[in-house]
C-alpha cells in the first residue's frame, strides 16, 4: 500500500475521523506514524494557546530607552548621549560593568500587586524621568530599586517597595495593603543578605503603606533586603524574628 | 529620533544572505528576510524595524514567564540591546534572527529567574526551604512551553486568511474540515491543503525557534 496522503496525514493529526485502512496502515509505516505524531504535537501546542498568549506590543517608553541607550553608547552621538542618558548615573551604585542596567529607569518589583499598579506608575515615573533629564536644576526623582515583598505568612496580597532619589536623597517607598489587623506594629527593616545585621527605616502604616528617607550614605548593596516584620509593644527594639513581608532590592 | 547612520548608503539587499530560512517568498517573509540582512550589515535604521517587528514577541515571552509588566519591560530592552550590541554574532545563514533573539530573551529570562531563586533563598530562613535546581528546571520547562505557544500565536497571526480563520476554526472550535468548508464557504480540497500547508508552516517556525545560537 502507498502512503498516506499529506494532507489526509495532516487531518488525523487534527483529531479527525480517518478510514479503518489508512489507520492501519500508519500503525505499521514508521514514516507515516511519525509524521503524524509531529503534526499532532503541533496541534497540541497550538490547543494550548490562551488569549494571553497572543503577542502585544511593548510599552512606547522601551523604544524610547533602547534609543537613548544605543545613542549613548554610539561615539558619534556623544552629544545627544549626554541628553538622553540616565540622569542618575552618576549618583546611581551601578556596578559599572552592568552598563545596560544604566538604562534600566525602573528596576524589578514581581508581584501580581505590581502588575496592576506598576503599568500606570511607571509610566507616570518615566513622564518625570523624561522632564527631569532636560531640566537640571529642577527636582530629580528617579527609581534607582524596586523589590517586590513577598508574603512571608498571614499575608495575601504581595506588596513592592522602591527607593527613589529625590533631590539626592534616597527615600524608601513601600507599598502594602492588607497586613492583617494586629494589637502590634509593623516595622520596615533593611537587611544585609546574611539577614544577620539591619537598619531599621520607620514604622509602617498597615492600611496605607509609607515613604521613608534613608539615611545618608546608605550602601543599598550592603542592606538589600527590605523586611517588614510585626512587632510589640513591649519595649524591646530589636527585630522581632516575626517578618510578615521580604524582597530583595534589585537596583 | 532616528539613530545614526554608520553604512547608509549601502544596499539593503545581499545575495550571500539570501539563503536565510524559508524558500517561500510570501510578501511578509521578504520583509522579515531584508531586515534581517539589513540588521546582519549593521544598518542601525534596522534596528527600529526589527523591533517592531519582533518586539512583541520577545515582550509577550517575557510578560508570560515574568508575570509582571515591569520586568517583561525590563527583559525587551535587555534583549534588543544585547542584540545590537552583539550582532557581529548573528549569523544570517546559520539561523533566523527571531530563533536568535528568543535566544537572547530565554538568557535574560534565566537571569531573572536566577535573581528570583536568589531572593527566595535569601527568604527561605523564615519559610520552607527552596531547592534552586528544582526552581530552575520548572522555569526552565515552562518558559520553552511559552515560547512555543507565543510562536505558535504569533505565527498563526501571520498566516492571513482564509488559514488564519480555518486554523482557528479547527484548533478552538475543533471544527472538522466539511464543517470549516461549509462555514467559510471553500472547496473542500483547498480546506485540507491549507490545514497541511498551515500544520507544516507552524512547524517549520516551531523549528526554527528551537535553534539556540
Amino acid at each position: 500500500m502507498s502512503h498516506i496522503d499529506p494532507n489526509t496525514l495532516a487531518l488525523i493529526a487534527l483529531g479527525e475521523s480517518a478510514l479503518p485502512a489508512d489507520l492501519d496502515h500508519i500503525r505499521g509505516c514508521v514514516m507515516c506514524q511519525s509524521e503524524v505524531d509531529e503534526l499532532t504535537a503541533i496541534a497540541a501546542s497550538a490547543r494550548s494557546i490562551d488569549a494571553e498568549d497572543r503577542p502585544i506590543a511593548p510599552p512606547a517608553f522601551v523604544w524610547e530607552n533602547i534609543e537613548s541607550a544605543l545613542n549613548a553608547d554610539s561615539p558619534t552621538h556623544a552629544e545627544s548621549a549626554t541628553n538622553s542618558t540616565n540622569p542618575t548615573n552618576s549618583t546611581n551604585p551601578i556596578k559599572p560593568a552592568d552598563a545596560t542596567a544604566a538604562v534600566t529607569v525602573r528596576r524589578k518589583s514581581r508581584s501580581m500587586f505590581a502588575l496592576a499598579a506598576s503599568v500606570g506608575v511607571l509610566i507616570g515615573g518615566l513622564g518625570t524621568y523624561f522632564a527631569v533629564s532636560t531640566d537640571d536644576s529642577s527636582a530629580r526623582a528617579t527609581v534607582v530599586a524596586q523589590a517586590s515583598l513577598d508574603p512571608i505568612r498571614d499575608v495575601k496580597d504581595p506588596a513592592s517597595a522602591s527607593v527613589q532619589q529625590i533631590d539626592g536623597r534616597e527615600v524608601l517607598n513601600v507599598q502594602a495593603s492588607g497586613l492583617p489587623a494586629t494589637d502590634g506594629f509593623y516595622e520596615v527593616w533593611l537587611l544585609a543578605p546574611d539577614t544577620t545585621s539591619m537598619i531599621s527605616v520607620g514604622m509602617l502604616d498597615a492600611s496605607e503603606g509609607g515613604q521613608f528617607p534613608l539615611p545618608a550614605g546608605i550602601d543599598l548593596e550592603a542592606f538589600p533586603i527590605v523586611d517588614i516584620s510585626l512587632e510589640h509593644f513591649d519595649g524591646d527594639s530589636a527585630h522581632s524574628a516575626d517578618s510578615i513581608l521580604r524582597g530583595t532590592l534589585i537596583i | 529620533m532616528i539613530l545614526m547612520h554608520t553604512k547608509s548608503n549601502d544596499t539593503y539587499r545581499s545575495d550571500s544572505a539570501a539563503s536565510w530560512a524559508s524558500r517561500s517568498k510570501s510578501v511578509k517573509e521578504e520583509a522579515d528576510r531584508e531586515l534581517t540582512e539589513a540588521f546582519a550589515l549593521g544598518h542601525e535604521s534596522a534596528m527600529r524595524g526589527v523591533y517592531e517587528r519582533w518586539s512583541s514577541l520577545v515582550y509577550t515571552i517575557a510578560l508570560r514567564s515574568t508575570r509582571n509588566a515591569e520586568d517583561a519591560a525590563d527583559v525587551t530592552q535587555l534583549v534588543f540591546i544585547a542584540a545590537w550590541k552583539g550582532r557581529a554574532g548573528f549569523d544570517p545563514n546559520s539561523g533566523a534572527l527571531p530563533a536568535w533573539l528568543l535566544g537572547i530573551c530565554r538568557r535574560k529570562i534565566a537571569d531573572f529567574y536566577a535573581a528570583k531563586a536568589r531572593v527566595e533563598i535569601a527568604a527561605s530562613e523564615t519559610v520552607e526551604s527552596v531547592d534552586a535546581e528544582t526552581v530552575h528546571q520548572v522555569a526552565t520547562d515552562s518558559m520553552e512551553t511559552i515560547v512555543d505557544r507565543v510562536v505558535l500565536a504569533d505565527e498563526l497571526a501571520r498566516l492571513g486568511d482564509p488559514q488564519q480563520k480555518i486554523m482557528e476554526l479547527a484548533f478552538f472550535n475543533d471544527l472538522t474540515h466539511i464543517q470549516i468548508a461549509s462555514v467559510l464557504d471553500l472547496p473542500l480540497g483547498t480546506v485540507k491543503s491549507h490545514i497541511r500547508r498551515s500544520l507544516d508552516r507552524l512547524k517549520t517556525r516551531l523549528e526554527a525557534n528551537s535553534v539556540t545560537h
